[in-house]
């Protein structure tokens, strides 16, 4: 009796250790449904020989179509790093659109005057297009847009409609994210969101047909798990009759892109920086926001070609979280290593569990491959213990004797959250810092726009130290100034509307650094923010200290029609 | 094959580290199984509740850490008792089902308002067993090193003193900075030896508390049979309570020392914590406080040992670093399948 009782237990107890490592561990999200950890194993580990040395002929033809897509031209970026960029081409062009609009950044009303302007701009060169004939849903079928963006909208379902999601009072827009799980300090950045989506609706409401709607957010916490961003994207669209989706996560948002883009269903903005969402050809109703992995890794590059000359070639180390937005990183930085053997000599990536509580071991394996150069490539609590690590396991001491750098990732640029915590071996970390100012940093409180963003939060009791909330501004923003544009345009709010607005969206940003652009321009520039800072962390003083030039290619990134199967840009 | 034997010892040292994390986190789930015959999912969540009074009673009120810690213990062990009043007594101790589900249900509820008053950011706290304590005399914390000279943090005024280096001035600099000993070339941290210490001193106070007390013989008699207990007089509600709140004290106390090995406190710092205990106690046997501890520690090992060290290292596979949860379901697996009982729990013998 006792045993049979027992073995019952026993049987709950590991169930319950399978579901758990079901939530914990992430899939590659390839496919409906949830994948169990021993499938999800041996599909890295295959994923994992293939990357070994005696595929490696194979993998180069192979990678030599895809090479580095989803990122600008190895050689425009290792120019601007270089300092040889087309400056004056980027002056001119500077000067010209100075000319045209001057406005005074130093205040709150001149930001909002110039995103008036420039939505006006915006506004008046879509509406010239759409009354010609060339853009919108034409008798076709076929919605257009700018440099050659089209949709092919009578592929849509037959039941789907353009004003879903817009009743009497509302705009009703989904979003899945993490807030649970162990990337669950993320899921704050829906908070943040919403706190801007609320002042939007009490200052300046977004108008339909002359009456404001607000903008509402339907928040589903997807814990990180794509298997679950899959169930609740079947949610949001057939129970809450949602207007559009944004996802969170690579694993996450590669899960359900396929599905949203069938279903005609916008999805910009998404939070990840996976160069999968530079694909306006298969994937128009789908953009990013931030800086691609795909270019981070070649910024990777550019920088210890640049900076770590006396050491080359080095010997580099990464460790990767083992699910698509790790792989992206290791996939990209493999790819800029194989091609750049004066560069790096020796690349080790080391792969972790997406919930492993501690990292010794990985940091150990790492210390003992003794590098110039170690990258994490990782997300979420893990980029605290990676940096935490590296000190303990002595790695930090090593590779700063030898003259070498430590990076973490762009991802994990938070202060409050990955830095602090780690105190004095937070020291000296070099980021590629995405080109966005991180709002918890004492030499940005006080701009106008990150001061408005940390009262707002203050007012609506959220805590502006953790500058996560602050991200949800970031991507809040430009949201509201493409379903601006789109509301202005003929026809007035719609998601044909909207998608063409946020394909010809061109704004200040704020919240991004000064020479950093965000644009997206249809077929032509399916990247918002190409550009980035080259930061290196003063734990005293508790900031990025950005050092040198920041580094901007905006349009020139190529796109990238992601292989699932395969891994790389088709 | 690679056999680096160099970076042996590292592997080592990390498994003592991890195993000394799941071996506390394993002896409150015992503790619990020892009372109850159940395993408690929320063990894992109230350690985490304990580890937050912990931060606020130390690093928001700015009480000694070690004063925390005990008054966090308190604290926990009230709620432990209350919750086994309020959500398990009410329960046929028997039917094991109700009160599982109830534990699951404790761990998402936990987890949810812990993350609703304290957010899912990492908070820093101090570690109990980091570097020397800033209240040795003349001491002085390593700061940065640069060619000649070492520059030291003096605790006493805060400023930073260059000493040169090789002076006596300079080595007591770099022992009190430190965070570790460096042996035979790998680091064994103050941390881990201070966990297993910790750890000891607790299965002894453990060992006292329920070999010389009342409310311990209580317990034992209990938990070796509820019902015969009953009948002699043992009022089992009030034990079962008391075990709950010896439980709710471990769990405290190991989750406040590893906060530290973790980056800081979080509401999701035990969750794969527990699945690593969970093994550790099936192996050591469910119902064997020694056994936990052991089995704990041998959890940890494999992981560093055999899994980082011999998979990744030897065998040079990179993918072999993800399977160390993997390795965790195996050993509970084989366990069960060929000693249920663990290796020092007790084997159940069933009369006809």
């Amino acid at each position: 009796m006792i045993k049979r009782r027992m073995w019952r237990l026993l049987a709950l107890l590991f169930a319950f250790s399978l579901v758990a490592a079901a939530c914990g561990g992430d899939d590659d999200a390839d496919d409906a449904g949830a994948s169990e950890t021993e499938t999800e194993t041996t599909a890295a580990a295959s994923e994992d020989e293939a990357m070994d040395e005696e595929m490696a002929e194979e993998e180069e033809d192979e990678g030599a179509t895809g090479a580095l897509g989803g990122a600008a031209a190895e050689e425009d970026i290792e120019a601007a790093v270089a300092g040889e960029d087309d400056d004056e081409e980027m002056a001119d062009e500077e000067m010209a659109e100075e000319e045209e609009m001057t406005f005074d950044r130093s205040t709150l009303q001149g930001i909002f005057d110039e995103a008036a302007a420039r939505r006006a701009k915006t506004v008046a060169e879509l509406t010239e297009k759409v009354e010609a004939g060339e853009y919108g849903v034409g008798d076709d079928g076929i919605l257009r847009g700018p440099a050659g963006f089209e949709i092919d909208m009578n592929e849509c379902p037959s039941d789907w409609s353009s004003t879903t999601g817009i009743t009497d009072s509302q705009v009703r827009i989904g979003h899945t994210t993490a807030q649970s799980g162990n990337l669950a300090a993320y899921g704050v950045i829906a908070d943040g969101w919403e706190n801007y989506f609320n002042w939007m609706n009490a200052n300046d409401p977004i108008m339909v047909g002359g009456s404001p709607r607000d903008l509402t957010l339907i928040v589903k916490d997807d814990g990180y798990v794509a298997a679950q961003t899959i169930e609740f994207v079947d949610e949001l669209i057939e129970a809450e009759n949602v207007f559009s989706i944004l996802t969170l996560g690579s694993p996450n948002t590669l899960a359900v892109y396929d599905k949203l883009n069938e279903e005609c269903i916008p999805q910009p903005f998404v939070m990840t920086g996976h160069p999968a969402w530079g694909d306006p050809v298969n994937h128009p109703w789908t953009t990013g926001l931030q800086m691609s992995y795909s270019t981070e890794s070649i910024l990777w590059g550019a920088w210890i070609r640049e900076n770590l000359s006396d050491l080359l070639p080095v010997k580099v180390a990464g460790l990767v979280m083992d699910n698509d937005f790790g792989l992206a990183y290791e996939l990209g930085f493999h790819e800029w290593a194989e091609a750049n053997t004066d560069v790096v000599s020796e690349y080790l990536p080391v792969r972790h569990d997406p919930a492993a509580p501690t990292l010794t071991n990985e940091m150990t394996t790492i210390a003992a491959f003794e590098p110039d150069v170690f990258i994490s490539m990782t997300a979420g609590n893990p980029c605290l213990l990676a940096v935490q690590e590296a000190g303990q396991s002595g790695l930090y001491d090593d590779i700063n004797a030898k003259g070498g750098a430590l990076f973490t990732p762009s991802v994990c640029k938070a202060i409050e959250a990955y830095m602090k915590p780690a105190g004095d071996y937070a020291n000296n970390w070099w980021i590629v810092g995405g080109g966005i100012k991180d709002s918890t940093d004492p030499k940005y409180v006080d701009e106008p726009f990150i001061a408005f963003v940390n009262d707002n939060l203050v007012e609506a009791g959220l805590d502006p130290a953790v500058s996560l909330y602050a991200t949800g501004y970031m991507f809040g923003y430009p949201y509201g100034e493409a379903l601006r544009i789109a509301a202005d345009l003929p026809g007035g709010l719609n998601r044909t509307n909207f998608i063409l607005a946020v394909r010809s969206i061109d704004m200040y940003h704020p919240q991004a650094l000064d020479g950093i652009n965000a644009q997206l321009n249809g077929s032509a520039d399916a990247y918002f923010i190409e550009g980035s800072d080259f930061s290196q962390f003063d734990a005293g003083a508790q900031t990025w200290n950005i050092i040198g030039d920041i580094v901007d290619v905006n349009g020139r990134s190529t796109n990238c029609a992601w292989d699932k199967d395969n891994g790389g840009c088709r | 094959m690679n056999w680096n034997f160099e970076i042996l010892p590292d592997f080592i040292f990390n498994g003592l580290r991890d195993g000394a994390v799941y071996a506390a986190a394993a002896l409150a789930l015992v503790l619990i199984f020892k009372a109850t015959t159940l395993i408690n999912f929320a063990t894992g969540e109230l350690a985490m509740l304990g580890a937050f009074f912990v931060y606020v009673l130390n690093i928001e009120q700015g009480l000694w850490l070690w004063l925390s810690i005990a008054i966090a213990m308190l604290i926990s062990a009230a709620i432990g008792a209350a919750v086994e009043r309020a959500l398990v007594r009410p329960f046929d101790p028997a039917d094991h089902l109700p009160v599982v589900l109830i534990t699951l249900g404790l761990f998402l509820i936990i987890n949810a308002v812990a993350g609703d008053v304290w957010n899912y950011q990492v908070r820093r706290v101090n570690d109990p067993f980091g570097a020397f304590p800033s209240w040795v005399p003349n001491g002085s914390e390593l700061k940065t090193s640069s060619e000649g000279t070492i520059a030291c943090l003096n605790n006493a005024d805060g400023e930073l003193v260059e000493v040169a280096a090789g002076t006596a001035d300079a080595q007591m600099c770099e022992m009190v900075g430190r965070t570790f000993f460096e042996v035979i070339g790998a680091r064994l941290h103050y941390r881990t030896i201070g966990t297993w210490i910790a750890l000891a001193l607790a299965l002894i106070a453990l060992a006292i508390i329920l070999g010389k007390t009342k409310a311990g013989l209580a317990f034992r008699a209990v938990s070796s049979n509820t019902e015969s207990a009953r009948l002699v007089g043992v009022n089992t509600g009030r034990t079962l309570g008391f075990g709950w709140a010896l439980a709710s004290v471990f769990g405290t106390l190991s989750a406040a020392l590893v906060a530290p090995a973790l980056g800081g406190v979080n509401p999701n710092m035990m969750l794969t914590i527990l699945i690593y205990a969970l093994a550790g106690a099936a192996l050591g046997g469910l119902d064997s406080l020694g056994g936990a501890v052991i089995g704990g520690l041998v959890v940890g090992l494999i992981k560093s040992v055999l899994v980082s060290w011999f998979g990744v290292v030897v065998l040079g596979q990179a993918y072999f670093s993800i399977l160390q949860l993997a390795m965790a379901f195996l050993l509970i697996l084989i366990v069960l399948l060929f000693r249920p009982a663990g290796l020092f729990g007790t084997r159940r013998i069933e009369r006809v």
